[in-house]
């Protein structure tokens, strides 16, 4: 696709000029823990697990397999609550959909050990949803410990991605519908052409990027004993001390990871390519009663993805005093937590800043960036990064900041700092340069423009990307059980630990601790959320 | 008079489509000059350009000596010239309010404090925003954005003054009072204004120079009145306002086409084969079975009429003073002008 060329301020003059050169480094900087990885891979120490031992017999293929078919399963059933949600948002005021799109993310910017924990408590062999199911219909066999409730509960984590692509490709239907009308085409004819079949790309894509992050999951399915390649990647690092296997067992996801999104990007092409004007001035239904039914059934979605594990959790808790109790043994842990995911956080806003800006110019230039490299980060296994990042620590170069929290920090850097670089490019590709041209064409110094007219328009889109990286670092647990660094472990890993060995009302309080803790940053992250974007794009 | 400000050879192509080739243009302290020309002709990039936006694929922007055609001169860095400009949609700072503008801007000038206040109180009385003062920008209507974003290029008291459309976003009323104060801004200001529009109309009420601009290239430049009355094509005069072309053989006073008379009224020692471009008003229609034109419609502009008359396939607009039938037949002459 030919990028949009329009007029753009040189870099040399808007006083950012060091800024172009310092985002190509930086990009391939991002990207060095996955080279080393990759290159950890192909080792010859790796004789206990190469790509021989794993992929030249069955063991890697049987674990791909396995991967998929749980990852397959839980996008599958991730795409009925996104498309329940998506349809009822339909009847719902626009201004409502950020909240909505915000509320159905919520899981992802929770701990997997705490959701995990929280299904087990809800739906592990003597689960209190299993047993009221028990006494119901008998032993029907729901358990997480089974393929479809495990698959189930992963779906339930990471259906908000797959509601966030079917939005934007919602509005795109939206925009077909009065046409579909004046035009007076039959129900079926508009079904089919008007709904259907532009819902299939984005549909796919939703699939196939819930299918991707389910896939990249090593602790859900590790927690519910079910055995995916990232559990294996865990044991064959942890266990039998064979990082080289272990990238070995990961390295062809990777390749996986960037198939999966190049089709999703390509499925769903027209459901990311903006919103036009007609989509955005289509009317709505306004009846009470669509209102109502749909405002129902996104509760309902919401009860059984959030609200159910919850609820459970506190029930096997028991009370507040047990909370206090988990949570003063896991002091240490937790201000570990806050220290390693606010430098993360801050490092990712930082560096998203750079590299954003520079991706956003380079669009609007028609010219090309190593920016949208760092992107690769994401679709990788986490484990990968995390073992490069390992690997990059053992170097002499980095040698004072081994067995320090540090190389776990730069982990949460280069594995959220897309997510971050890629919030703010959508943002910024809509704010207009005039602007910033007008500064510039008027004399005031690059400093002054910086201070006046970028950072109090942009402050808080960034304070929200920072502070999306450093919830996504405090919630991460596959880099996190690798990297974490003598007698400094996290809330997250320690919940982690505990689960098969603590009572269930100790771990299920942690749980709660932990959603005591970033719960609060979550709910900040959706105001700044709702506050930024509006200050950054349309200057209220 | 001081130094000009000089296109000289200027280029410019995003990726490989060329939207400038060749432009040579000067704008002259305390004239307006206007560049005008259809959407896509390269205003917004010429414009841009001189800001030091962006950079010429080819040619300089000089500042030069008046008159001197050498291509000699020092490079035109907009970073350390007094320039104003106003943009096409009015680019206003959200977060700031009226004042803050022109505070920010003129906390750029190097000049004191005091001076710096007295300017923007004054631009502020000058363009009616006093009372808005601790305004933003979202809480003002249209007019009231424009007229801040022209106070904001005009608060330094700048050298250059580029004008980017500055009336498109306005109908109406607002139109015509931003036009006035605009108009009074300009009248006996030193600074070199550059003013791109399609809007010929009020372009021409303010322009001492005009620049056609067609496909990337001027087609014609130097004084309005003579750019309008003697319009080197017809793509040019077209571009300022409706004119046709007549195609003939000029002799006795007549313009013939294949033995009618298509236009009288020449003078008298005018002859040979002649291409006449023919605004509205340089032509009058006499109603006559006997002529070669006949009426295709009658419409009304403002508070006369305007005939499109078809004569030997070529059509063109004739000012009259009062409404035709369709299919009249008449008369073409020129309106005591060649």
């Amino acid at each position: 696709m030919r990028a949009t060329v329009e007029p753009t301020v040189t870099s040399s003059r808007s006083g950012t000029g060091f800024l172009g050169p310092a985002a190509e480094v930086l990009s391939v900087l991002a990207l060095l823990p996955l080279v080393v990885a990759l290159a950890c891979s192909f080792s010859a120490a790796g004789a206990d697990g190469g790509y021989a031992e794993w992929w030249g017999t069955s063991r890697g293929w049987l674990a791909l397999g396995r991967t998929v078919r749980l990852a397959a399963l839980a996008a599958t059933v991730a795409l009925v609550p996104a498309w329940v949600l998506v349809a009822a948002g339909a009847h719902l005021p626009r201004r409502w959909d950020g909240a909505v799109a915000w509320l159905a993310c919520l899981p992802m910017l929770v701990p997997s050990s705490l959701l995990a924990t929280a299904w087990i408590a809800a739906l592990g062999r003597e689960g209190a949803v299993t047993h009221a199911v028990q006494a119901v219909f008998g032993d029907v066999g729901l358990s997480v410990f089974s393929l479809p409730a495990a698959a189930m509960a992963m779906a339930l984590r990471y259906w908000g991605l797959a509601a966030l692509v079917l939005a934007q490709a919602r509005r795109r239907l939206e925009a077909g519908w009065p046409a579909g009308r004046v035009f007076r085409l039959s129900r079926t004819s508009a079904l089919v052409h008007l709904v259907l079949r532009p819902a299939i790309g984005p549909t796919a894509a939703a699939w196939l990027l819930v299918l991707l992050f389910a896939m990249n999951d090593h602790i859900i399915p590790g927690m519910f004993l079910i055995s995916t390649y990232g559990t294996q990647v865990l044991i064959q690092y942890a266990a039998l001390l064979d990082p080289n296997g272990a990238a070995a067992l990961a390295a062809p996801m990777a390749a996986v990871g960037a198939v999966a999104v190049a089709a999703a990007l390509w499925g769903g092409r027209r459901a990311w390519t903006g919103l036009d004007r007609s989509a955005a001035a289509c009317p709505r239904a306004r009846r009470v009663l669509s209102r109502v039914v749909a405002a129902a059934a996104i509760v309902a979605v919401l009860a059984i993805s959030l609200a159910v594990p919850i609820a459970v959790l506190a029930h096997r808790a028991g009370s507040w005093r047990a909370l206090g109790e988990a949570f003063a043994a896991a002091r240490d842990q937790a201000w570990q937590t806050l220290l390693v995911s606010g430098a993360a956080g801050a490092v990712c806003m930082v560096l998203a800043a750079i590299l954003a800006s520079r991706w956003v110019q380079a669009a609007r230039r028609g010219s090309r960036t190593a920016a949208p490299l760092v992107l690769l980060n994401l679709t990788v296994p986490p484990s990968l990064l995390g073992i490069g990042m390992i690997q990059l620590a053992e170097t002499p170069v980095l040698a004072v900041v081994r067995d320090t929290p540090w190389p776990l920090v730069f982990g949460y850097v280069a594995r959220f700092l897309p997510v971050a670089t890629l919030m703010l490019y959508a943002l910024w590709r809509r704010v207009p340069v005039e602007p910033v041209a007008a500064a510039r064409v008027h004399g005031v110094s690059p400093w002054r423009t910086l201070r006046h007219v970028l950072w109090p328009k942009h402050r808080l889109t960034l304070l929200a990307a920072g502070l999306l990286g450093a919830l996504l670092a405090a919630t991460e647990l596959e880099m996190s059980v690798l990297l974490v660094p003598p007698g400094a472990s996290t809330l997250g890993v320690r919940l982690y630990t505990l689960i098969h060995t603590a009572p269930e009302s100790v771990t299920s309080a942690l749980a709660l601790d932990i959603l005591l803790l970033v719960g609060p940053a979550i709910l900040l992250f959706g105001l700044l959320l709702a506050l930024g974007p509006r200050r950054t794009v349309e200057g209220r | 008079m001081g130094k000009i400000l000089a296109c000289r050879d200027v280029g410019f192509a995003y990726a490989d489509r060329p939207v400038l080739r060749g432009v040579r243009l000067d704008v002259v302290p305390g004239r307006v000059s206007v560049l005008v020309g259809p959407s896509g002709s390269g205003k917004t990039t010429l414009l841009w350009i001189l800001a030091g936006l962006i950079r010429p694929t080819t040619g300089r922007v000089l500042l030069c000596e008046f008159g001197d055609g050498s291509g000699a001169g020092r490079p035109f860095d907009a970073r350390r010239e007094r320039l104003g400009m106003v943009f096409q949609t009015p680019a206003l700072w959200d977060h700031l309010t009226v004042e803050g503008h022109l505070a920010l801007v003129s906390a750029s000038s190097g000049l004191a404090r005091t001076e710096r206040r007295r300017r923007a109180d004054r631009m502020l009385d000058r363009m009616r925003l006093a009372s808005l003062r601790g305004r933003r920008p979202a809480t003002l209507s249209g007019g009231e954005r424009q007229r801040l974003a022209i106070a904001r290029a005009l608060v330094s008291e700048p050298d250059w003054l580029l004008l980017h459309e500055p009336l498109a976003h306005l109908d109406g009323p607002a139109r015509a009072d931003v036009f006035g104060l605009l108009r009074d801004a300009l009248t006996g200001t030193r600074a070199g204004v550059l003013l791109a529009t399609h809007n010929t109309a009020e372009a021409l009420r303010l322009a001492d120079e005009v620049a056609v601009l067609l496909g990337g290239v001027v087609a014609q430049a130097g004084d309005s009145e003579d750019v309008y009355r003697r319009p080197v094509s017809l793509a040019v005069a077209q571009t300022l306002g409706p004119a046709g072309e007549l195609r003939g053989e000029a002799a006795g006073g007549v313009l013939t086409c294949g033995g009618t008379v298509i236009l009288e009224g020449l003078a008298r020692d005018l002859a040979g084969p002649r291409r006449l471009i023919v605004r509205p008003e340089d032509v009058t229609f006499r109603a006559d079975p006997a002529g070669s034109a006949r009426v295709v419609r009658s419409e009304r502009v403002g508070g006369s009429r305007h005939l499109l008359v078809e004569v030997t396939g070529v059509r063109l607009w004739v000012q009259h003073p009062r409404a035709c039938q369709a299919g009249t037949a008449g008369r073409l002459a020129l309106a005591g002008r060649d």
